[in-house]
């Protein structure tokens, strides 16, 4: 029969095993099932997929508010950081981990990793030839040694400069690329509505910075060709025509990169004469205008010059709805 | 501990979301917590742990203790997971009508006179003979080395009904366990003086 004086004797000699101290007599038993409970409680779970994500990568995120957390739990939407700011927290928990992991890894580690730091940060220091003459020297014969590639030598005192003659490169080709797709724009816009001939011919270089840069625009209209070709008209006449009553000579027009013997001859092309003869800095103009364009076409447009200036505008430009109401008055 | 490192400093790299310092956890904790799960007669005990520590280390930003509140803070998690198991399946440990050779048989051998060995499947089969309660506080205070008073913030009982479920699991226990003969027992390994982080790289 189990008494109260025997629990207590249990009790006691199960508060004894497990601080570690001897157990009395009679609680063998007992001591070989917390013996065998712990046993066979020595080996690891393994892992679902999301833990071993987890125990492989960690958690890089920022988890220093806790209480956002709890309110997002309770059914609102989680609060949207943007994603510089997250990248930012991000960035700024690697280095922390790095670190200490760093920091844990055995002597051989460290050392090896310090290594390999030197070595990458001097390869790559070589590869940009900022290295000392004599050693940049050596890097180089070493690299071309080893590898196919070739390294910057200390006389490679060039090498600064072709960068910067790449960037003007690219400043007088950035505006021909938007030229282009502004006449693609422009193209398309027209392939919608209907041309107006008769309102191009009516309102000529108005509105324009210049008289050449009216024409080229002009040259590249395909509407207005098509239109030219349907009513038997020459582009070249029109030009003419427009340049006798601005009063503007063959000089002026060459200065504008006008040839009207160009465009006389080929009225089916004339675009050929503003590819052959605007120059770069005209064709960074073009851009210009064709940016103006749609603002002072809009402008006509809702200053109600007559439908034929707002079915011309239409047919030139992009940006006929964010330029209404900006027009010149 | 063994790393070298301080348990403030695994904490502290665990809550920055250090992957070393959740496999150091891990490492640590996952045999218990997977043992405590397997001896309640989970049915995917590794896959509850998984599901304990995935909560325990995303939320582990919030905790505030020294080891032993984290020991008893996880194992809080992993006993509320085993309830949700057993609710989500409604499945309960096999009990069975014969305890089987349970008696304790000394041999011959001293060291297995002294050392008496019990069986897993025999320890598998003692628990689940065991009330969830009375098995809750016994493996809790076996493998997570927690107190009575951790035990009852665990379960959400009072420090009281701990102790009386502890009380009548030892007595079940020990009337399924034959007294042995008279000698002092030793255990091999103090339950009490486990170094805490172990298996740490």
């Amino acid at each position: 029969m189990t008494t109260a004086a025997d629990d207590s004797a249990v009790e006691d000699a199960f508060e004894a095993l497990l601080a570690g101290r001897p157990v009395p007599e009679g609680a063998a038993g007992l001591a070989a099932f917390t013996e065998a409970v712990r046993t066979s409680a020595t080996r690891p779970g393994r892992p679902s997929a999301a833990l071993a994500d987890l125990l492989a990568t960690g958690l890089l995120t920022d988890q220093s508010s806790p209480s956002a957390r709890t309110a997002r739990s309770a059914g609102s939407p989680p609060p949207r950081r943007s994603s510089r700011v997250r990248i930012r927290r991000r960035t700024a928990m690697i280095f922390p981990v790095l670190i200490a992991k760093f920091l844990s890894a055995g002597a051989v580690a460290q050392a090896a990793t310090g290594a390999g730091v030197v070595v990458v940060a001097f390869t790559g220091i070589g590869a940009a030839g900022a290295l000392p003459a004599p050693v940049q020297d050596t890097f180089a014969a070493v690299v071309e040694t080893v590898t196919p590639l070739e390294a910057p030598t200390s006389e490679d005192d060039t090498a600064d400069t072709v960068p910067d003659e790449t960037v003007v490169e690219d400043v007088v080709t950035e505006p021909t690329d938007e030229a282009t797709e502004s006449a693609e724009e422009g193209t398309e816009t027209a392939e919608v509505g209907e041309f107006d001939l008769e309102a191009w011919i009516e309102a000529g270089p108005e509105g324009y910075d210049s008289f050449g840069a009216w024409v080229s625009e002009s040259a590249h209209n395909d509407d207005l060709k098509a239109a030219l070709r349907a009513s038997g008209q020459n582009f070249g006449s029109v030009i003419s025509k427009w340049a006798h009553d601005k009063g503007l000579d063959e000089d002026d027009l060459a200065a504008e990169g006008v040839d009207l013997d160009e465009l006389a001859d080929g009225s089916t092309e004339p675009e050929s004469v503003v590819d052959a003869d605007v120059t770069e800095a005209e064709q960074t103009q073009v851009t210009a205008t064709t940016e103006n364009r749609g603002s002072r076409g809009n402008g006509k447009s809702s200053n109600g010059s007559g439908s034929g200036s707002a079915k011309s505008s239409n047919g030139n430009g992009g940006g006929n709805g964010s330029g209404k109401g900006n027009g010149r008055n | 501990m063994r790393t070298g490192l301080a348990f403030d400093d695994v904490l502290a790299a665990a809550q920055a979301g250090a992957a070393w310092a959740f496999e150091v956890l891990y490492r640590d904790l996952s045999p218990v917590v997977t043992g405590y799960l397997r001896l309640h007669g989970a049915a995917d005990p590794d896959d509850l742990a998984s599901e304990t520590f995935l909560g325990v280390f995303t939320g582990l930003a919030a905790f505030r203790g020294d080891e032993a509140a984290l020991r008893s803070w996880v194992f809080t998690i992993a006993h509320r997971r085993l309830i949700d198991d057993w609710r989500r399946r409604s499945r309960r440990p096999q009990l069975t009508d014969d305890a089987g050779d349970l008696t304790v048989h000394p041999g011959g051998n001293v060291e297995d006179d002294a050392l008496v060995r019990i069986g897993a499947a025999d320890v598998h089969r003692m628990c689940a003979e065991l009330p969830d309660d009375q098995r809750s506080v016994l493996l809790l205070r076996v493998l997570a080395d927690l107190t009575v008073e951790q035990i009852a913030q665990v379960m959400g009982k009072s420090v009281g009904a701990v102790k009386a479920l502890q009380r009548r699991g030892l007595r079940t226990l020990r009337d399924r366990l034959e007294k042995p003969a008279e000698k002092t027992f030793v255990a091999r390994v103090p339950l009490g003086v486990r170094p805490a982080m172990t298996g740490v790289r």
